[in-house]
């Protein structure tokens, strides 16, 4: 579904990613791990075409999507919940997610998913006329994923939605994560709590300096010696 | 408290002296360092007045909450249109009624990128400059009809916001402000030295023709100017009802404009540009939307600017009337239509209120202003009549810095 291959991106200067080649498989979820300041983030950011590539090749169901303009790529069903949440702080709940259906058209469908959207996380819709900045952490991700949903995605980038939340709030929305994915959305996620995105995904690459180093099974990698000690501290 | 003020009243005259003169510079003092008495005497005086004052308000609120707001549009409309035909033998409220309401659409053209698409845009003036004179060297070298002239003006400027919009893809916040000063320079510049096209420093006279809609200027024929056939010694009435007509559709117009599909656009791009992005929102199509827009108002602003004044000089285009179009912004409330015409009726009124009522301050306009500006600051950050988004912005500060 999505093949990245020989990616190069850079911040000025500064190469951040050095040849990154990744698929992801419809149906997946295959999980994307690695130190801070690895180039994860700046991956999800050349496949949503927010942060242009200098060279490769992504590739969208056989297509090439790395020229395409960013709202033209979630037209094409690839949806981003960037890291750190970014919800748009002075709209209000069901604004927020208004905004993720930018793209679309039909009300009808809109509403629709906005009630599926309030049946996956119940709390939203207690909160719909509070604005986003008010929220708490594990809502405001829950907004996040919410609004990303809005746009009715296939394929689902996730960057570290695990990002300072408590443990129960995390096993949540990694339920939900699990439940989308049944539900037939393809799923990237970039996590640091690798122990976790292991053991919900299928496949995993493990990402240093700009370099796929490692990738395989996610039951595989858990195993794995290196990423034992490496990313799970277990020795 | 009083000492303060004194040693304030102090530092600023000390501080002024050498611009302003020992005279001036001493006034300025004295006045500073009156404001506690002056401030005694204002609560002295609020004290005894509150019993009375708060049953007058009351009263008044009462008796304007009885009045649906629909009523109170259309009266404030009724006055605005019945007002001047009874003072239309007096050049000067005509005259200055009209430069206000012309004021009114460029404040509202502004709003549109920097209230609504919250990019921070200086120069505007360029803008309506480009509109004035389009307008004027097509009524003057092609004999271009008013409602011609409005289309073309109207477009010229867009045409020059699209290209301004350009560079704003990939610059943010203090660099936008930096590159769209220096493009609104570099216009005022080529109209100053573009002698052939524009008269250069001599300046550029327009000659508007008007196809009906009840105005006929001045000519031969009918001898006095006619507004519907009525004779009206003061040719300027005819601006003054088309321009209060076009600021009636602007604020309609930009009502429409941010409850839409793009007015929503410009709200996320405001709140986060990358989270837009992520959320499928056109970022590109939005900023140039919002820039072009912006400039077909000022264009139009221009427009009706060149056919009243008749007579275009460059140095009006400067940087102080961006300025100027910027503080009435940011006074009235960013973002919100109502906050942004009161702002700008009531800053384009403060030099008249000086020059009629108090002469020997007239040079201190822009001190005023500054006052203003830094008063606001401290006590209405979110404009004398705020956007509630806004509104709740600001709120959300204050509460997080207390
Ligand atoms: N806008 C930017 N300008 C310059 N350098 C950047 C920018 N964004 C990221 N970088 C650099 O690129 C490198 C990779 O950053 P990236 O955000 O992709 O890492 P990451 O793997 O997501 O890390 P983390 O787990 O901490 O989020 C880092 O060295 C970072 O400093
Ligand atoms: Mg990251």
């Amino acid at each position: 579904m999505l093949d990245l291959s020989g990616v190069h991106s850079a911040y000025g200067p500064i190469e951040v990613l050095k040849d990154v080649t990744l698929a992801v498989r419809e149906g997946e979820i295959v999980a994307l791990i690695g130190a801070n300041g690895a180039g994860k983030t700046t991956t999800l950011m050349a496949v949503s075409a927010i942060h242009k590539i200098k060279a490769g090749e992504i590739l969208f169901n056989g297509r090439s999507i790395a020229d395409a303009a960013p709202h033209e790529i979630v037209r094409l069903g690839i949806s981003q919940v960037p890291e750190g949440r970014r919800i748009f702080p002075r709209m209000s709940v069901e604004e927020n997610l208004e905004m993720g259906a930018y793209a679309r058209n039909s009300d009808l469908e809109i509403r629709k998913d906005l009630e599926h959207v309030f049946q996956l996380f119940p709390i939203l819709k207690e909160r719909r006329r509070q604005l986003g900045g008010t929220l708490s952490g594990g809502e405001q991700q829950m907004l996040a994923i919410g609004r990303a949903l809005m746009a009715r995605p296939k394929l689902l980038l996730l960057d570290e939605p695990s990002l300072g939340l408590a443990p129960k709030i995390v096993s949540q929305i990694f339920s939900v994560i699990k439940n989308l994915n049944a539900e037939g959305v393809t799923i990237l996620l970039v996590e640091q709590n690798a122990f976790a995105a292991l053991k919900l995904a299928h496949r995993a690459y493990v990402l240093e300096t700009g370099r796929v180093v490692l990738s395989g099974e996610a039951a595989g990698l858990l195993t794995n010696p290196q990423v034992r000690k490496s990313y799970l501290g277990i020795n | 408290m009083s000492r303060r003020f004194f040693l304030t009243a102090a530092w600023l005259g000390a501080l002024t002296w050498p611009v302003l003169g020992t005279a001036a510079a001493l006034k300025l003092a004295l006045v500073v360092s009156l404001i506690p008495a002056a401030l005694g005497c204002w609560n002295a005086l609020r004290r005894a007045a509150v019993v009375p004052c708060r049953g007058l308000w009351a009263a008044l609120e009462a008796a304007s909450g009885r009045i649906p707001p629909r009523f109170q549009i259309w009266g404030l409309a009724a006055f605005l249109c019945v007002a001047p035909l009874f003072l239309r033998h007096q050049t000067k409220y005509i005259n200055l009624a009209t430069d206000t309401l012309i004021m009114v659409l460029l404040a509202l053209g502004l709003n549109i990128v920097l209230g609504m698409a919250g990019l921070f845009m200086l120069g505007y003036a360029a803008f309506y400059a480009i509109g004035a004179y389009a307008f004027a060297i097509l009524s003057l070298k092609f004999q271009v009809p008013f409602w011609g002239g409005l289309v073309a003006g109207a477009a010229a400027a867009a045409l020059v916001g699209f290209v301004v919009g350009l560079p704003s893809l990939r610059l943010r916040g203090d660099y936008l402000a930096i590159v769209t000063l220096g493009l609104g320079e570099t216009i005022r510049y080529i109209i100053k030295n573009e002698e052939w096209l524009t008269g250069g420093t001599f300046g550029c006279p327009s000659r508007p023709v008007f196809i009906s809609f009840g105005l006929e200027p001045y000519s031969r024929k009918i001898g006095s100017p006619r507004f519907f056939g009525w004779p009206a010694a003061v040719e300027s009435i005819h601006y003054y009802f088309l321009a209060l007509a076009m600021v009636a559709l602007s604020v309609v117009a930009m009502q429409r404009l941010s409850n839409s599909r793009i007015g929503r656009a410009w709200v996320a791009l405001r709140e986060d540009e990358t989270a837009a992005q992520a959320a499928g929102v056109p970022t590109v199509w939005a900023k140039l939307s919002a820039f072009t827009l912006s400039a077909v108002w000022a264009g139009m602003a221009g427009v009706l600017y060149a056919a009243k004044q008749k007579f275009l000089a460059p140095e009006i285009f400067d940087f102080n009337l961006s300025a100027l179009v910027l503080s009435m912004v940011v006074l009235g409330g960013m973002g919100s239509i109502p906050g942004v015409v009161l702002g700008a009726v009531v800053l384009q009124m403060i030099p008249w209120f000086l020059r009629d009522f108090f002469p020997e301050f007239q040079n201190y306009r822009l001190l005023i202003y500054g006052g203003l500006m830094v008063l606001m600051m401290i006590w209405r950050p979110q404009g004398l009549w705020p956007n509630t988004r806004r509104k709740i912005e600001l709120q959300e500060e204050t509460d997080a810095v207390a």
